[in-house]
């Protein structure tokens, strides 16, 4: 046995001269996906709601260039796929519940997880299309666990969720024959800061170990490490694949 | 790309088509490589290819239960362990249902499905104390009915749920396990595919007409499952993997 633990993340994937744009990449999943393309070479640019990176005094961010973006502000966004140059590599990774304290109405998950996704899409296709990367250019979605099971909580963000993965596949078929692939990472239970009152409920924290196989939540590298290879020449194949990275959370699901 | 030094990969199938191209590109990834065939000199001109000490070469006959265990065992033993055990070895081909005679429908399930449990049963003391993985070939077939494909559709649907429930039992003693599901790949099984005479052509072609459909390259599929293999994939288990350019989706 390795006297250290594996880890994801150790890849020599190479993204050199490859623009990557990560939504929400100042923490959880998305700032661990921005990292390790950073980290294979790649030009990162993520995004955030607030106005500039400075107002994220808790992270690093100077690998990244930093993009204010607000999913519900629809006008913002089309703004900044314009302004967006040249793209290779979009991970749809922003979105959310708005928490138990002030969660999204219904309107507002749907807009947040899933018409921003398909708005930025759509917006950036110009320049996803124009992209010289040889497997071709892709788009990377993040889906939910909420893809697949119902929760007694948020119904806004599992419809959404489950429509993600059904957008990716339509993305998919209609876009296989230039080139562009879109495929979607599934995560399971991984504690950021969206999760984190339910990963630190001592109940609910033991509750997810004991419904997963592999007794523990992941870490955001592990849903990173997806997300690469989802992106790197070595899927060139793979096309409006849903990837679960759950530690077999759903396998008794049918 | 990934390091596999130090690990131990058994390849079942190896002597040609994805099982070659997989023992290959993990012995490429410095894996010692145990290449397993009913071809056995077709499994030591690919290790005669690959050169170097790295490299053990083993004969069985994927429907005999006694081979498969053997076959693990001598593996085990010449290197001393075992990290990843590749369940590629498989045949294919078309039946009218009413015409399929059992035992062609009993060889195909041997070889395609019961095999699994031969080697997999034989192979998991290692893998639970290497802390190891399990990959196993579906196909597009074990998510979708194909016309005359009642057996292959039946014993890749099994390879499915069978690498499920491995992964749902093991996952707590360390062990993964995940399937790939390709839609056509250019290799022998895929070339010397045959229909039944008289075959509704036209069933057929709906289905070659899908998008991506026998599109995919060797290298797509073992690129798959060096991924599942790796380390990258350590949250990964009991997944089905689509390797088909979007067919399944249509």
């Amino acid at each position: 046995m390795s006297s250290s633990p594996p880890q994801a993340g150790k890849a020599a994937y190479d993204f050199n001269g490859v623009h990557v744009l990560v939504t929400g990449g100042t923490a959880g999943i998305g700032l661990a996906t921005a990292t390790l393309f950073a980290k294979s070479g790649a030009r990162v640019t993520i995004t955030g709601t607030r106005e500039d990176a400075e107002r994220y005094p808790e992270q690093d961010l100077s690998p990244f260039e930093y993009r204010q973006l607000v999913l519900t502000d629809r006008e913002q966004i089309t703004a900044f796929c314009s302004s967006i140059d040249d793209l290779d590599v979009l991970v749809n990774n922003a979105g959310g519940t708005g928490g138990t304290e002030t969660p999204y109405s219904f309107e507002e998950s749907v807009q947040v997880n899933l018409n921003a996704v398909w708005q930025l899409c759509q917006g950036l296709l110009p320049q996803l299309q124009a992209s010289q990367l040889p497997p071709g250019a892709s788009i990377v979605n993040i889906a939910s666990e909420m893809s697949l099971f119902a929760s007694p909580w948020f119904p806004g963000y599992g419809a959404a969720k489950a429509g993600v993965v059904q957008l990716t596949k339509t993305l998919a078929a209609q876009h296989g024959a230039s080139g562009l692939r879109c495929n979607a990472v599934l995560p399971g239970s991984i504690p950021t800061k969206m999760t984190h009152q339910f990963a630190e409920d001592p109940d609910i924290h033991e509750a997810v170990c004991q419904r997963t196989p592999q007794r523990r939540w992941g870490e955001p590298a592990e849903i990173g490490s997806a997300v690469l290879f989802l992106a790197s020449a070595e899927a060139s194949f793979v096309n409006g694949h849903t990837l679960v990275v759950d530690g077999g959370y759903s396998i008794t699901d049918a | 790309m990934y390091d596999f030094g130090g690990q131990v990969v058994l390849v079942t199938g190896a002597a040609s088509g994805i099982g070659r191209a997989t023992a290959e590109r993990f012995h490429s990834e410095g894996a010692s490589v145990v290449l397993a065939d009913r071809n056995l000199e077709g499994v030591q001109s690919v290790a005669q290819e690959l050169g170097g000490d790295r490299t053990h070469c083993l004969e069985f006959d994927a429907i005999d239960r006694d081979s498969c265990i053997g076959m693990v065992r001598s593996a085990v033993e010449h290197f001393g362990k075992l990290d990843v055990l590749c369940n590629i070895a498989g045949i294919a081909g078309g039946w009218r249902l009413e015409d399929m005679p059992p035992e062609d429908w009993h060889r195909m399930i041997d070889i395609n499905l019961n095999s699994l449990f031969h080697i997999t049963q034989a192979a998991i003391p290692a893998l639970v104390e290497s802390r190891g993985n399990v990959v196993n070939m579906s196909s597009a077939s074990g998510k979708q009915g194909q016309p005359y494909g009642t057996c292959y559709c039946a014993s890749k649907a099994g390879v499915i749920g069978f690498s499920k429930a491995v992964a749902a039992e093991f996952a707590s003693r360390g062990v993964r396990s995940n399937a790939i599901c390709p839609g056509g790949v250019k290799t022998p099984i895929y070339d010397n595919y045959t229909f039944p005479d008289n075959a509704e052509m036209d069933l057929i072609d709906r289905m070659r007409s899908l998008p991506g459909f026998g599109e995919a390259e060797v290298s797509d599929i073992t690129a798959m499952i060096l991924f599942l293999a790796s380390d990258e994939a350590r949250f990964i288990t009991g997944v089905a993997f689509e390797v088909d350019g979007g067919q399944l989706n249509l």
